[in-house]
């Protein structure tokens, strides 16, 4: 909103100093980027979603780094489970498509977490698979991950320097390929791009905001899908029981675990027959072994 | 002889008209699956590629029933692209050099070639095993098995 507000008062400013016609503001949405960049002598205020091969590549960068700290998990079957459970929310997301679509895999870490990079991948640490107690908080976590990736949350986590860069390397020259100075130029702004939502995903977390809003999201994806939406709650509740609640990744600090919990408990919701999700928890249990 | 040719004329109208006004919309996804029915997991017809340029013959909720090559099927919306980019503080005569601008602006960023040169300049980086998670997916039958043993659903 504040950002809606400054433009609205500066951007007539700007382009009344510099000769500018027809300066308007410009819808802001999820996933939209948007930069006032000087293009041939001129000013320009652009504003475009960011597209799907953009946040692909972005988010393949992203995993790449993640890959670099993590190993990766040979199980063959439960890497198969997650990406069986993972696809079971994603059809009921807001993006059931992405450029390169949703993958899900394991990585080696004692650590309960799970992280999301734009586009799609998914990683869930062996520590958080054990961590949960049947498919339904599995899934709670997953839809989770879907919901930050769904809601461009690590895409908004790139400064708005990196856009700007970006345009004005890209919209300098007209043609539809880079010549080989802006190859080099472009992949340095990438890899900042990659460090900003690194940085978030890895380190300081998303904003307290975010993360309401991706618990709010991920309980309508699982109860949708018809999975038990107060596993949700109860996973929260093991985390702080476990005094784990206090680290990094889907666990950080901020918002508090409490907090979440408080706020899950503001809706009601269906309860998930028990039959079925008792045959849920056994192959959950046949899949983890 | 006259009504033959008026009819001709007439269809020869309607076929241009259809043409001139047929929405396109193109592939927003490395591959998309059309498929026979507009649900989820419905078999599948034909494989579009990215880019490739749909003929939309109705819209169904979130689903466009499409032609490709000869090939009438459905696509859902999350698979085609609906975005363009906005330029704005051009004038009148700046209308050419604008749209060549934002053609540049909506079709360069990052690509192919541009995780090439990351990859050289981050060799740390694990793209490759990044190339092996995303061979990681369900697939349409092993996910349908999955949702009616778990008592799981599928979109409406």
């Amino acid at each position: 909103m504040k950002k809606l507000l400054l433009s609205v008062i500066l951007l007539p400013l700007l382009g009344g100093c510099l000769g500018v016609e027809a300066v308007k503001v410009l819808a802001y949405a999820p996933g939209y980027i948007d930069a006032t960049v000087t293009i041939a002598g001129r000013l320009y205020q652009v504003a475009r979603p960011i597209s799907d091969q953009e946040e692909y590549y972005i988010g393949r960068a992203v995993a790449g780094r993640l890959l670099a700290t993590y190993k990766l998990s040979e199980n063959r079957k439960l890497t198969d489970y997650l990406n069986l459970v993972g696809s079971s929310i994603v059809l009921h997301s807001d993006r059931v498509d992405t450029f390169g679509g949703y993958h899900f895999a394991l990585i080696e870490s004692e650590e309960p977490n799970a992280f999301a990079c734009p586009g799609g991948t998914i990683f869930v640490t062996t520590g958080m698979v054990k961590f949960a107690s049947n498919e339904d908080q599995l899934a709670a976590v997953l839809a989770h991950e879907i919901a930050h990736i769904n809601n461009f949350d690590g895409i908004a986590e790139i400064k708005k320097s990196r856009w700007t860069g970006l345009f004005s390397a890209i919209g300098t020259s007209a043609a539809k390929q880079y010549g080989p100075d802006e190859i080099a130029q472009v992949a340095g702004m990438l890899d900042e791009a990659v460090d900003d939502v690194f940085q978030a995903l890895v380190v300081s977390g998303y904003s307290r905001d975010n993360e309401y809003r991706a618990d709010e999201t991920a309980l309508t994806y699982v109860t949708k899908a018809g999975y038990d939406p107060a596993s949700y709650r109860e996973f929260l509740n093991s985390l702080i029981r476990s005094g784990r609640a206090t680290e990094g990744g889907i666990i950080k600090t901020h918002p508090s675990t409490a907090e979440r919990i408080d706020r899950t408990r503001e809706k009601t919701w269906a309860k998930a027959d028990p039959a079925l999700m008792q045959s849920r928890t056994d192959r959950f249990f046949t899949a983890v072994k | 002889m006259f009504s033959r040719s008026l009819f001709a004329v007439i269809c020869i109208m309607y076929f241009l008209a259809g043409h001139a006004s047929a929405e396109t919309v193109r592939i927003g996804t490395k591959t998309a699956a059309i498929r026979e029915a507009c649900r989820f997991l419905s078999p599948i017809k034909i494989s579009a590629q990215y880019n490739d340029e749909l003929t939309v013959v109705t819209q169904q909720g979130d689903w466009y029933r499409v032609r490709l090559r000869g090939t009438e099927g459905c696509i859902h919306k999350s698979s085609v692209q609906t975005k363009k980019v906005e330029l704005t503080g051009t004038t009148a005569t700046d209308k050419h050099s604008a749209s060549e601008t934002e053609v540049a602006l909506a079709g360069k960023g990052f690509t192919p070639e541009i995780e090439k040169e990351y990859q050289e300049q981050n060799p740390e980086v694990r793209l490759d095993l990044v190339n092996k998670v995303e061979q990681n997916r369900a697939t349409p039958l092993e996910l349908e098995a999955f949702l009616m043993k778990g008592g799981l659903r599928l979109p409406e």
